[in-house]
């Protein structure tokens, strides 16, 4: 994947298995956003494959690929400003849902049973991340951490197979990050949902990452589970080199 | 018992009690406020909700107002069938102007549309064989059957159906999926393709749908005033359009209906300045956009509790009893 003249991202390869929980790390700059924007169809590679169940998602345009049952977050929380919290999670469930113009203008009674289960299941989705006391806030009157929690809940509202979360832990204090580990936890065991999970607190992909991959230039450094990358020259030299020892414990 | 179970069935008695105690000259200008309701709902869907900086709605609102006039003409295609075609044809017009939106956004977007716009103006006048130039049309008197009031209470009924219906309609639209996908896509268009909403689809379904709403409104105007002519949906008309919005508010259908009635209101009533009347409605916009930067509806929202306008809330009473989401806040650990 590259930028003009500026390779963001060079053979990486990386396989993850159903059910899994993957880590991904590596310094500023090294490529692990842009990987998230490859697999959600937001940058195309100039060469390789996405293979995602057996089919491959580069012939996909974004919206495409989340109705596959790809679902992600973003770095900074992409809520929509102009709705409630309930309302945001409503919208995850857009393409789960029919209806155009004309059964919505009529307001047709397929159309309000739709909009019915649509609320009871973005409910829920918000109880499973304790939030569902703050449902018709505006989303913007949360606080950031907030946000972040509610931008996992509408991805979560979708029930996806693979779900690709941006640093979900940035923003949140330190109590607070125990609970996303236990979440992320909750997410795969009860729902079953592949995770790909982009974090900088180390602390908190080692503890639960089955495998994670280090990314540094835009090029696949390390790959195992967390125990063997703890101890990984080439990952130790990457971290070293480019922030200090402290971001790793 | 939300403000608006009130407030609105009294609205539309008063409403329907007008045409019989107004002079006909208030019973007119009523009837623009019902058109003008129809354009701000409108251009509130493709501006308000769904973020889409355009400048075709006067020239989509003209190509409603010939299309009616012309496939009369033309076609001897009666009023009746001609108002709605004259919405389908504005409305296919709308998609294609829609076009670039898919590329382009923000000012891009409004110059490609503002070109439209012109152009639309400069064909009026320039292919007099077809739209009868600078000159303009007569528009004749459609049928109304067997009603027994006049001309002008007829239209003044026709235009207050339309008006009741396009802000039912509207109401409709921005608390379903579509509204939601509008906003998602004005919003964060990647957070939109995150979850399935394909932009291009909810960008050209706005145009379309703004687009059939300003031809509906020409079509109605068309036979208001019995005349369409091109300096009617000039680029004036335009900025009239988007003052309705912005002063009643962006993202309203409360706003749109005020803003609607503020803008046909103030010139009216701003006549007895005479000469200084422009300045007077400019000083008066410039004041709403700085003392009332959400519009109308800002104002309504804060005094008025109940009357927020959220997209979707949870039906109120127990007739529609399995939504959970009616329960209480506090009813959860």
């Amino acid at each position: 994947m590259a930028f003009g003249g500026l390779i963001a991202l060079k053979s990486v390869t990386m396989d993850v298995a159903a059910g899994e929980i993957r880590g991904l790390i590596g310094p500023n700059g090294a490529g692990k956003s842009t990987l998230f924007n490859v697999l959600s169809g937001l940058n195309r590679p100039q060469r390789g494959r996405v293979l995602f169940q057996g089919d491959d998602l580069l012939a996909l345009r974004p919206h495409q690929v989340a109705s596959r049952g790809i679902a992600r977050t973003f770095q900074a929380a992409h809520l929509f400003r102009g709705m409630t919290v309930l309302e945001n999670v409503m919208a995850g469930l857009h393409d789960r849902a029919r209806g155009g113009v004309l059964s919505s203008a009529l307001s047709l009674p397929a159309m309000r049973r739709a909009e019915d289960e649509a609320r009871v299941r973005a409910f829920e989705a918000l109880r499973f991340i304790e939030m569902d006391h703050v449902r018709d806030r505006l989303a913007t009157e949360l606080s950031y951490g907030q946000q972040r929690l509610v931008e996992i809940a509408r991805a979560l509202v979708r029930e996806p197979t693979l779900l690709l979360l941006d640093e979900p832990a940035a923003g949140l204090s330190v109590a607070r990050i125990t609970g996303v580990d236990e979440l992320l936890r909750r997410i795969r065991n009860e729902k079953g949902i592949t995770i790909v999970l982009v974090e900088h607190v180390i602390r908190l992909v080692m503890g639960i990452s089955d495998q994670v991959t280090v990314l540094n230039y835009g090029e696949k450094i390390a790959e195992g589970p967390p125990e063997r990358i703890r101890e990984d020259r080439a990952v130790i030299e990457a971290y070293l080199g480019k922030e200090d020892a402290g971001a790793r414990h | 018992m939300p403000p608006r179970r009130v407030v609105l069935p009294l609205l539309l008695a008063v409403l329907v009690v007008c045409p019989f105690v107004l002079n006909p000259y208030l019973v007119f200008v009523i009837s623009v406020v019902f058109i003008y309701t129809i354009l701000a709902l409108g251009l509130n869907l493709l501006l308000g909700f769904a973020g889409q900086f355009a400048f075709a709605n006067a020239a989509f609102f003209g190509i409603g107002a010939y299309a009616t006039a012309l496939l009369k003409i033309h076609l001897g295609v009666s009023f009746w069938l001609g108002l709605p075609l004259g919405g389908l044809i504005t409305a296919a017009i709308g998609v294609v102007v829609g076009l670039p939106a898919l590329r382009l956004s923000g000012l891009y977007l409004a110059m490609a549309t503002l070109a439209f716009a012109q152009l639309f103006q400069w064909l009026l006048i320039h292919w007099p064989s077809f739209t009868f130039g600078a000159g303009g049309i007569k528009v004749s008197h459609p049928g109304f059957g067997p009603s027994p009031f006049g001309y002008e209470t007829n239209v003044y009924f026709l235009c207050l159906g339309v008006a009741v219906l396009a802000v039912f309609a509207t109401w409709n639209i921005v608390r379903s999926r579509v509204g939601r996908a509008f906003v998602a896509i004005r919003d964060s268009e990647v957070a939109a393709q995150a979850l399935g909403i394909d932009p291009a689809r909810y960008k050209t379904v706005a145009f379309a749908l703004s687009a059939f709403y300003a031809g509906i409104a020409g079509g109605l105007h068309s036979v208001l005033l019995n005349y369409v002519a091109p300096e009617g949906y000039s680029l004036f008309q335009m900025v009239i359009h988007f003052a309705m919005v912005v002063v009643g508010g962006l993202g309203s259908v409360t706003g749109s209906v005020l803003g609607a009635a503020l803008m046909t209101a103030l010139p009216e009533v701003l006549r007895t300045f005479k000469s200084a009347q422009e300045i007077a409605f400019g000083a008066i916009l410039m004041l709403c956009i700085i003392f009332l930067p959400d519009g109308l509806y800002g104002v309504i929202r804060r005094r008025l509790a109940g009357w927020r306008e959220t997209l979707h809330r949870a039906p109120a009473g127990p007739a529609s009893a399995p939504a959970p989401a009616v329960v209480t806040p506090d009813a959860h650990p």
